[in-house]
């Protein structure tokens, strides 16, 4: 007779899920304290005419290791116009070393559909640059300029100016790059879990509209884990929890444990409250020192309000958590 | 294996979009020539002109950065 012994093991935990956790952990934090390394170096509002460049300020842009200097712009004008305006990024010597457009639109209407009516007002006017220093520390001195002001047709008009808001920031991260970041460590988090779930070979596999079911199969060995999961469907007769009779027996058809395991039941009900089926779900896993053929045999207790059972078994299983084990030694 | 292989594609993956949003790695960097084509507008903000040995290749003047933005005429936008 063999040695029979209930432990729980860790050996078999699959640490990948919590790895692709961490990575996914990483990114989130990452957006989350990105906004502490900011500082604002300006917030100015002023009016720009076409035709005229407007210097705003002077800085010194160092090379960083976090982060960029940002320029965000919000641009306010007439309805009904479409401008482009540039931002200039001038060195010490007043010589052009950026230079970025930005097409702007505000446009508001009237529209009429099936009798009803209303007004729509749509806009794209704020621009943004993001500036890293080269190799060597820079003076640098930012400027708007207004190369384009018309209306909607295109027919440029005279005597209005444009109102800007122009915020500077140093130490900016470009948080676009963590969405997708987030996304697919996330992604690859739940995969990892879920295959760690469906992890394994099957060896046994039956499904019988009745309560007893079993099975036979080569498996088990050092470092295999062997898991056995057995699903109920049962009737609105059930109690609220049934009885797993668990048997395994070796190659000569000797039984090597038995064990009972109350199961409780999840209740499926319809829109009007009454029962449709009851279902439940068991999972022991074995440890089977000895490679061999293995018998595995379940009866549900009682029998009689169960309509199907599902027998699976699996081998070279990995786990996600620490887990029950039936420990079955060598003779 | 499978697992595994998923577990450091995902290290793999955080440590460049947190690298990359860190250095800000699309930003303009000044009088790179070559760092330039990693330039992602923010804001539809697109740039006129690029380096050339350091010093900054202005487009110019306002037919050529394309023209043609007009606005949409009645029913734009709706």
């Amino acid at each position: 007779m063999s040695s029979v012994t209930k432990t729980t093991t860790y050996r078999f935990i699959d640490w990948s899920t919590y790895l692709a956790l961490f990575a996914a952990s990483l990114v989130f934090l990452a957006g989350i304290i990105g906004p502490f390394f900011q500082q604002q170096l300006l917030d100015d509002r002023l009016d720009v005419s076409p035709g005229e460049v407007v210097e705003l300020k002077t800085w010194q842009l160092k090379p960083q290791l976090i982060g960029a200097m940002r320029i965000d712009v919000d641009a306010s004008f007439n309805n009904n116009r479409w401008t482009t305006y540039e931002l200039r990024v001038l060195d010490e010597q007043g010589n052009l070393i950026v230079s970025a457009l930005k097409q702007a639109w505000a446009e508001s209407g009237t529209w009429r559909e099936g009798g009803e009516s209303g007004t729509w007002r749509e806009k794209d006017v704020e621009a943004a640059l993001d500036l890293q220093a080269g190799d060597e520390p820079e003076t640098i001195t930012l400027a708007l300029n207004i190369l384009d002001y018309t209306d909607t047709s295109g027919q440029p008009i005279e005597g209005e100016s444009v109102r800007f808001h122009v915020r500077v920031f140093n130490g900016a991260i470009d948080t676009r790059y963590l969405v997708p970041g987030l996304i697919g460590t996330g992604g690859l988090a739940l995969f990892c879990f879920l295959s760690t779930r469906n992890s394994g070979q099957e060896t046994i596999s039956k499904i019988v509209f009745d309560s007893d079911i079993g099975g036979r199969a080569i498996m088990g060995g050092d470092h295999n884990l062997v898991c056995c999961t057995l699903k109920i469907v049962a009737d609105e007769t059930s109690p609220r929890s049934l009885d797993v009779n668990l048997w395994l027996s070796d190659g000569y058809g000797e039984n090597l444990s038995h064990q009972v395991t109350p199961v409780p039941l999840k209740f499926h009900k319809d829109e009007v409250g009454d029962i449709t089926k009851t279902t439940g779900e068991f999972n022991q896993y074995f440890l089977l020192k000895k490679r061999g053929s293995y018998g595995v045999y379940i009866e549900v207790t009682p029998d009689d309000p169960v309509d199907k059972t599902v027998l699976k078994v699996r081998e070279n299983v990995r786990t996600l958590t620490g887990v029950a084990v039936v420990e079955i030694a060598r003779d | 294996m499978l697992t595994k292989i998923l577990a450091i594609l995902a290290v793999l993956i955080a440590l460049f979009t947190v690298g990359a949003a860190y250095s800000s790695r699309s930003a303009v960097t000044l009088r790179q020539d070559e760092q330039q084509q990693r330039y992602w507008p923010r804001q539809g903000t697109y740039l006129n002109g690029s380096y050339r040995s350091g010093t900054w290749n202005y487009s110019g003047n306002r037919a050529s950065y394309g023209g043609g933005f007009f606005g949409g005429g009645t029913g734009f936008g709706k």
